[in-house]
Order: C-alpha cells, then sequence, then structure tokens
C-alpha cells in the first residue's frame, strides 16, 4: 500500500507542498489543513504532484478551494504536474479552473509573479 | 470454470473512505488480467474510485452501509458495477459539489448507465470497450 505523504519546502518566498503516495476522500481533510495553513502563512503555494501516484476529485476540489482562498489573499496557487501520469489524466478530463504547469521552476516563479500581481 | 469466471471481481466493504485504496488495487489487478491498455486501467480506477466515493459521501448520511463493487468481462468490453442499498438522495447538478465526480465518470466511460436512487439503492454500472 502506498500511504499518503506530504513534503513542504519554501524556494524564493514560495511554499512548494509536495504530494507523494495517493491521495483521496481518506486524507483529503488533511490537504485542506495544510492549504489552510499555508494561506494563513502568506506565502503564494506551489502544489506538486509531479510524483503522485493517484487523487481523485475530493483532492482537486480542495485545490480548487485552497487556490480560492489564497487568491482571497492576494496569493497564488500553481500547480505543478510533471509527466504524464494518472494524476495526469484526472487534471485533463476534470482539471478545469486549476492553473496547472508542467516545469518546476516555472510553476514557481508563476505563483511569486501572479501573488506580486493580485496582492 | 472458464478465464472469464477466474477474472471476475464481487467484493463488497462497509462505505468508508479507508476502502478506497483496497478497492483501486482490485480493480487495476482485474483490469491487468483481462488485458486492458495502461490509459485505459487509469480510466478504470478513475471511474471506479469516483463511484465508489459518491457512495461513501451520499449514500448513508446517517449511518454506514455497504458498497458493492462487481467488475466482469463480456465480449470486446470491460464492466464495473458499483451500488449501494442507501437512501434516496438528490441527484447533483453538473459543476454542483458531487456533480464534478459523475462528469469525470462520464468523460472516462465508453458507455454509463445509472439505476436509482430509489427504494433499493443506486446502482452504476459503467462500460469500457477493449
Amino acid at each position: 500500500m502506498v500511504r499518503p505523504a506530504f513534503e513542504l519546502e519554501y524556494v524564493d518566498d514560495v511554499a512548494v507542498l509536495r504530494l507523494l503516495g495517493e491521495h483521496d476522500l481518506a486524507n483529503v481533510h488533511e490537504i485542506r489543513e495544510r492549504l489552510g495553513l499555508l494561506a494563513d502563512g502568506g506565502f503564494p503555494v506551489v502544489v506538486d504532484v509531479s510524483e503522485t501516484e493517484f487523487m481523485d476529485v475530493a483532492v482537486l476540489r480542495a485545490l480548487l478551494e485552497g487556490g480560492v482562498t489564497l487568491r482571497a489573499r492576494g496569493r497564488a496557487l500553481v500547480v505543478y504536474n510533471g509527466t504524464p501520469c494518472l494524476v495526469q489524466r484526472l487534471l485533463e478530463v476534470a482539471g478545469s479552473g486549476l492553473d496547472c504547469v508542467g516545469d518546476r521552476q516555472s510553476a514557481i516563479r508563476r505563483a511569486g509573479q501572479r501573488s506580486r500581481t493580485e496582492s | 470454470m472458464s478465464k472469464d469466471q477466474f477474472s471476475d471481481l464481487d467484493v463488497t466493504v462497509p462505505a468508508e473512505p479507508e476502502y478506497l485504496q483496497q478497492l483501486r488495487r482490485l480493480v487495476r489487478l482485474f483490469a491487468q488480467r483481462a488485458g486492458a491498455s495502461e490509459a485505459m486501467i487509469a480510466d478504470m480506477v478513475l471511474a471506479a474510485n469516483e463511484a465508489c466515493a459518491n457512495v461513501i459521501v451520499h449514500a448513508y448520511p446517517e449511518q454506514g452501509g455497504p458498497l458493492k463493487l462487481r467488475a466482469w468481462e463480456t465480449e470486446n468490453r470491460l464492466n464495473i458495477e458499483v451500488s449501494d442499498n442507501g437512501t434516496p438522495v438528490a441527484k447533483p447538478a453538473p459543476g454542483a459539489e458531487g456533480g464534478r465526480g459523475l462528469e469525470l465518470i462520464r468523460s472516462v466511460c465508453d458507455d454509463v448507465q445509472i439505476e436509482g436512487p430509489g427504494e433499493y439503492g443506486t446502482r452504476l454500472e459503467m462500460h469500457f470497450a477493449l
């Protein structure tokens, strides 16, 4: 079984939250909590799903809601999705509304730039 | 017993989120044994997960109940059925909370049939052409 795990790193004043393993309805509350804490911290956020083995619509909804919360505070949420995988398919068919970027550095730069624009 | 009977999947679990990962494993294994492509396996896993998640979220608002997952192969297609014995609930509007899961299911399946919600719960059948 691949347990869901999180890694958090700050790069150029952007919080990069990496989702590892499989994330679904069972742990979506943890994702909401983490995004809420990051929004409170005032940092723009990149959610790195490039090595996420699975995520479902509940997680997608949490990311969309997290983006709305961050935008209300003048910060951006950008998704770094990397190479095609199960997550890629989910983003293709249900991910409209998320700001997805395929390159990590570009995602970090974009989150920082958009936050400056929005604040 | 035929190869098809060996490949069939018939499992009942409590409608709780902790079972989703195991159900995805079983669907993946079924699809692999049936010879589905990786792209098709990904779609089947996504669709089955969303159907099961809908049962967990919507079928038993007051107390838990069973979630039944079946999968079987017929000529040129793979089939998955997710059913519950839950109480009737309002069908979510497209794009509304809960509606996105059903939209995803319709997007990745070749055909979807829904019976209910009714007196005996809801049955959702998904078909994937081989």
